[in-house]
């Protein structure tokens, strides 16, 4: 495998050449400072475009040119990342000698039709892509409320510092704002005012292929915002809330504030914190929680790097709240004390995790891309800078680990009425 | 050791069936990090009433139980967690039970051999105990409940009860707490010794491995088990007839839009390999056809104010049974039913479009071969669906006619289907 950095056009582009699969990837990523309103409208803004284009001016249309193509594959998505929103376009396509000559420039063409040719009139997006991706983005939204654990995941949001980036999300009173005149703007913003990236991976015989999409950029703004929130000055006194849901699943969620941790902390330490706590079918949380005390089929870690957040989810039976909450914090205290084998075994896992996920065309993009915007050697020095960090370190970050927030989502009443 | 060539690919799997009876299949790839093995049991929650082995008469066992007895394999008599012995390696192990199979697995970078024969060893030694049998219980309880809140898996396991009239497949994979908590160690026992028999299942092996030296650890591991000689497993007999179980249900759940689910039975005389394979093929391109992002369909329902957003489709198929399932969220449900049946029975089929799906199945086989482990699954899937895996698929979708597909999809009968609409209000036992 091969990386070579190209800037063109202003753009940077990268080629990861490789003979390891039969397809060709590609994902150009827009990049901007995140709005609470970008949240929605970002998420609308995917699925208008994925719908139709100026010259396949139907979904049906856009979908019968994916199959003439081979059934080539396109896609959006959106994530917040820190204080940065990202929007992503990705395109893959078989190499033309399982196809037919020209079918790469085929996809190519579609997908700088959806990017860069969208279907738009003189008031904005056509109405048709519009008032079907609006419908189905607010019928998401409702059926939140149909899944406990979704449902969990959005409240405890509303009982953290609502200031911070990581409490925006997707909004049902923004959804309703938005026109397809005000989403048009949205989009020539996007467009105009972000940090552009190409990444380009499978067998490229010639890079000058993708210049069409990297000449339709016309303006490429630069950041300087730190990519990470930091929590550090907020006020960590601990808070229990407990509300009613509407399903049957009781979910208990904990969030930790990460106080006044370095990058080296939240890119190495941390993960192995996170493996040995609740990362694994081997972690101390599950074999707590589930194995000992058959509390719940799940319990688990999970690491907001960027958002210095560590949250902790389970599933319960309702009259068990008091026992797993205490389970938990007990744990959570424990995690002060490692042994060594526990820290070779949660190396090994983050590696052979990492390791494995480089067999698939897409991840290959995706990891270049998280080593760009964390700043992050190549994955043999990520490797040996892993397996260098040290059980004291490990332990020592107990102590930066903060208990913020408990929140218990109860199952509804058993009518199911709203 | 045999050498199957994937038709077209240039693609090798080699297979060879081993004394004990074990069909063992390997895929080998250079250049990639993960290598996976996949440990297969042709046992599902359907296959609820059965002759245990050694035993004179075929018995039920509670529902969910081949679920509960997935879980309780990861037990071992050391005490040490079966994931830990994984991670120990850095690598993962994992199960999943459906209706038809019951499946192991690990991933891993390095130490495949060591992982290979620690799947071989949990899966090949089951430690049951009352104590850790009760155990269970609570978890699977939560898994119940967690499942419970999804509309879609339960619309999905409401398709197969209301349209299955006898045959197993009609409940659910996991079970309900009432039979879950009936389950003994000795039922796991007795279903375990029947279908963990190396006769009855498949292991696939992918990655860049060395065949040779795989293959030879597998069998040194195999030949230090007894296993009981096992004839054909005697499975009770469902004559499971066209009809539908229930034609018409309303349930009531937490959701916000009515919600709808169409599901049409059809009994074939059973079949198995390409037979069986040609008859999927009418559904898949039906499906592709008249019903999916190419086709106007959707939007029309929408226009005409029958459903909210999108239509959802789906086909399942097991011994000889074909179940063909739309569901959406509903404005209009007398005229949902009828728009599809319409639709249904509409004998038009676009030539230009059948070519094109062939030509996306035709790509889709090669994409396989872009993950190896997608390869594995591709090859037990074959084996427990079709009942061998087909290497030549590619030139199967290929040769597929137009004609032939017509010809086929005129004689299905959509006289027999059952309707499920999903609303708020008062909860009731759904079955």
């Amino acid at each position: 495998m091969k990386i070579v950095n190209k800037n063109i056009n202003g753009i940077n582009v990268t080629f990861i050449k490789t003979n390891k699969f039969k397809s060709i990837y590609g994902s150009l990523i827009f990049k901007s400072l995140v709005t609470k309103e970008k949240m929605t409208y970002g998420a609308l803004l995917r699925n208008v475009l994925m719908e139709s284009t100026k010259k396949y001016d139907t979904n049906q249309k856009l979908n019968i040119n994916t199959l003439e193509n081979y059934d080539a594959y396109y896609s959006a998505a959106n994530s917040r990342i820190g204080n940065y929103y990202f929007n992503k376009f990705n395109f893959s396509a078989l190499e033309d000698k399982y196809t037919k000559e020209g079918n790469l420039k085929n996809v190519l063409d579609t997908f700088c039709e959806i990017v860069f040719n969208p279907n738009v009139n003189a008031d904005g997006f056509d109405d048709e892509s519009f008032k079907i991706n609006h419908e189905r983005l607010k019928l998401s939204l409702e059926k939140r409320k149909e899944n406990q654990r979704s449902y969990a995941e959005e409240r405890v949001l509303k009982y953290l510092d609502q200031n911070m980036p990581y409490t925006f999300d997707r909004d049902v009173d923004v959804l309703n704002s938005i026109t397809k005149e005000s989403l048009y703007d949205y989009y020539k913003d996007m467009i105009n005012n972000s940090n552009v990236s190409l990444i380009i991976v499978g067998n490229i015989e010639d890079e000058n292929s993708f210049n069409d999409i990297i000449y339709k950029i016309k303006n490429n703004k630069e950041f300087d915002k730190e990519l990470y929130i930091s929590n550090d000055d907020l006020n960590a006194s601990y808070k229990d809330i407990k509300e009613t849901g509407y399903g049957t699943q009781n979910v208990l969620y904990l969030v930790c504030y990460l106080k006044n941790m370095n990058s080296y902390e939240l890119n190495y330490v941390m993960p192995i914190f996170c493996t040995i706590l609740g990362g694994s079918g081997n972690s101390r949380l599950f074999d707590n929680v589930r194995e000992k005390n058959s509390l719940a089929y799940y319990c688990f870690a999970r690491l907001e790097k960027d958002d210095n957040l560590l949250e902790i989810i389970t599933g319960i039976e309702k009259e068990n709240y008091e026992k797993s909450l205490k389970i938990i914090k007990e744990e959570l205290k424990k995690m002060d004390k490692i042994t060594d084998e526990e820290i070779d075994i949660a190396k090994k896992e983050l590696i052979s995790s990492l390791l494995e996920s480089q067999d698939y065309i897409e991840n290959l993009a995706s990891r270049y891309h998280s080593e760009v915007i964390y700043d992050l050697p190549n994955i043999d020095e990520f490797v040996k800078k892993l397996n260098g960090v040290t059980k004291e370190e490990v332990e020592n970050i107990n102590k930066k680990v903060v208990l913020k927030l408990s929140y218990f989502l109860k199952e509804g009443e058993k009518d199911g009425k709203d | 050791m045999e050498k199957i060539k994937v038709s077209k690919l240039g693609e090798v799997i080699y297979h060879e069936t081993l004394e004990n009876g074990l069909n063992v299949y390997l895929y080998k790839k250079e250049g990639f990090n993960k290598k996976s093995a996949y440990f297969v049991t042709k046992y599902g929650s359907s296959y609820n009433d059965f002759r245990p082995i050694g035993k004179d008469k075929i018995k039920s066992f509670p529902l969910g139980i081949a679920h509960f007895l997935e879980h309780k394999l990861f037990e071992n008599s050391d005490n040490e967690n079966t994931f830990t012995k994984f991670e120990k390696y850095g690598a993962n192990v994992n199960a999943y039970t459906s209706r038809k199979e019951t499946c192991y697995y690990f991933t891993c970078s390095s130490n495949f051999n060591e992982c290979l024969n620690l799947l071989l060893d949990f899966v090949g030694t089951p430690y049951f105990t009352i104590d850790n049998v009760e155990k269970e219980k609570g978890i699977i309880e939560q898994e119940i409940n967690m499942t419970n809140d999804s509309v879609e898996r339960f619309l999905y396991d409401k398709d197969f009860y209301n349209t299955l009239m006898y045959d197993n497949n009609k409940y659910s994979v996991i079970g309900d707490s009432k039979n879950v908590r009936k389950i003994t160690k000795e039922d796991l026992y007795e279903c375990y010794n029947t279908f963990y028999n190396p006769s009855n299942m498949t292991l696939v092996v992918a990655g860049d491995i060395d065949v040779e030296e795989t293959l030879k650890s597998i069998k040194d591991n195999q030949s230090k088990r007894e296993y009981q000689k096992q004839d054909k497993i005697l499975l009770k007999e469902f004559n499971e007839p066209k009809e539908v179980y229930k034609e018409y249900e309303e349930c009531y759940k937490n959701v916000s839009t009515p919600r709808i689910s169409v599901c049409y039975k059809f009994v074939f005389p059973e079949s198995k390999g390409y037979d069986l394979l040609s008859i999927l093929m009418i559904f898949s391109m039906l499906l592709d056809i008249k019903f999916s992002s190419t086709s106007s369909f959707s939007k029309y329902l929408r226009d005409e104010k029958i459903i909210k957003s999108d239509l959802s489709m789906n086909y399942s198929s097991f011994g000889n049974v074909v179940l063909l399932m739309f569901d959406a969220d509903v404005l209009d449900k007398e005229r949902f039913v009828k728009e599809l049946d319409k639709k249904l029975k509409d004998e038009n089929y676009d030539k230009k479009m059948f070519e094109l799906y062939k030509k996306a199945y035709i790509a889709s086989v090669v994409k396989t071969y872009d993950s190896p482990s997608k390869v594995a699954s591709v090859i037990y899937s074959h084996i427990i669906n079709y009942g061998e895996f087909l290497p030549d698929i590619y030139d199967f979708y290929n040769n597929y006619t137009y004609d032939k597909f017509i010809s086929d999809v005129k004689k299905l009968d959509f006289s027999n289907k059952s309707v499920i609409y999903v609303t708020s209000g008062k909860e009731v036992n759904n079955a």
